[in-house]
C-alpha cells in the first residue's frame, strides 16, 4: 500500500483545504474515499465526485469493499490520496488490516462535549482512544488542518484534552 | 423586473463584504442574500441554512461561490438537485455588479442566461494590467 501518499480524516472530505493544498503538496493522482454512508449514498458520491479538480479521479468505497481490494493488493493503484469522514471509519479500516505509515487528522465535526485541541480541530476522550489505538499499530497520528502549520501529535493533543 | 433570486455563499464572511461592496457601487438592490460557510461549520449546516432562504424566495436564484470544490461549493451543488437553481464558482465583484444589473434590466431573461452572462464577465474581468508591459516590465 505504498501508493498512499497521504491519509487524512476530514468530516469535510473534499473541500478547500484539501483541493487547494493537499492535492498538489502530496502530488496524489486519484481520491479514494472509504465510508459507508456515502457509498450508500450516490447522490452526494456524486457531488464529492464532481468536486474534484479535472483530472483527479475519486472513488468511493465501503470498508469491506476496500478490505477486499488491500488484502489482494491491488486497490491502491496510482498515488493516492485517502480521506476518511470520522475517526471510527479509520480505525476500523485498520482493525481491518490497512496498513498506514502516517493518518492526518485534519477536520473533525465539531459536537457539543467536544474540546478544541488544534486549530479547528476537536476531540472527544473516545476519539482520542480510538486514536492512540490507531497509533500503536505503528500508525504516525498527527493533527494538521493545512500544510504551512506545525503538526501536532497526539501527546500534544493530549495535553489540551486533559 | 425579473424574480431571480441572487445568493452568494463563500468560506467565511466574503460572501457579505462582497454584497456590501457592490451596494457602494450601485447601491441596494432586492433579493440579494449572502452566507458564511464559517470556521468548525459542517456542510450540513450550510446546507439547513441555504434550504431557509431557498424555501422562504421559492423562486429561481442563482448561486454564486467562490472556490469550485470547497464547502459552500459542494453545497450549492447539492441544492442543484433540488431546487430552481444554476450555481457559478469564482464569484468577484464585477460578477456580483453585472448578474444584479443585467437581472434587473432585462425581466425576460431565464435563469441560465444569466449564469452565462456571469460566467462571461467572470471571465472578462480578470486581466493583468499596468504601464509596464510583458516579462521584461
Amino acid at each position: 500500500m505504498e501508493n498512499i501518499v497521504h491519509a487524512r480524516i476530514d468530516y469535510r472530505l473534499i473541500h478547500g483545504q484539501v483541493i487547494t493544498k493537499w492535492l498538489k503538496v502530496s502530488n496524489a493522482s486519484k481520491i479514494i474515499i472509504i465510508d459507508d454512508a456515502l457509498k450508500k449514498d450516490p447522490f452526494l458520491g456524486m457531488v464529492y465526485t464532481m468536486a474534484a479538480p479535472e483530472g483527479i479521479e475519486v472513488k468511493i468505497v465501503s470498508v469491506d469493499e476496500a478490505q477486499k481490494q488491500w488484502s489482494q493488493n491491488r486497490f491502491f493503484s496510482g498515488k493516492v490520496l485517502l480521506l476518511f469522514k470520522t475517526v471510527d471509519t479509520a480505525l476500523e479500516s485498520v482493525r481491518k488490516g490497512l496498513n498506514l505509515v502516517s493518518l492526518q487528522v485534519g477536520g473533525l465535526e465539531n459536537k457539543p462535549g467536544r474540546k478544541l485541541v488544534h486549530n479547528q480541530i476537536t476531540l472527544d476522550q473516545a476519539d482520542f482512544e480510538k486514536l492512540m489505538e490507531i497509533e500503536d499499530k505503528d500508525i504516525d497520528v498527527y493533527f494538521q488542518t493545512v500544510p504551512e502549520e506545525e503538526p501536532a501529535n497526539l501527546e500534544k493533543v493530549k495535553r489540551k484534552l486533559f | 423586473m425579473s424574480e431571480i433570486n441572487i445568493l452568494v455563499m463563500t468560506h467565511g464572511n466574503a460572501g457579505k463584504a462582497l454584497v456590501e461592496s457592490g451596494a457602494m457601487i450601485i447601491g441596494d438592490s432586492k433579493n440579494i442574500f449572502s452566507l458564511a460557510l464559517e470556521v468548525g461549520m459542517s456542510a450540513d449546516k450550510l446546507v439547513e441554512s441555504a434550504k431557509g432562504i431557498l424555501e422562504q424566495v421559492r423562486g429561481k436564484t442563482l448561486i454564486l461561490t467562490d472556490l469550485y470544490g470547497g464547502t459552500p461549493s459542494n453545497v450549492a451543488m447539492m441544492l442543484s438537485n433540488f431546487y430552481d437553481v444554476h450555481c457559478i464558482s469564482g464569484v468577484n465583484l464585477p460578477m456580483l455588479i453585472e448578474t444584479i444589473m443585467a437581472r434587473d434590466s432585462n425581466s425576460d431573461m431565464s435563469l441560465y442566461q444569466l449564469a452565462e452572462c456571469t460566467c462571461k464577465t467572470g471571465k472578462e474581468s480578470c486581466r493583468i494590467f499596468g504601464f509596464k508591459q510583458g516579462e521584461d516590465a
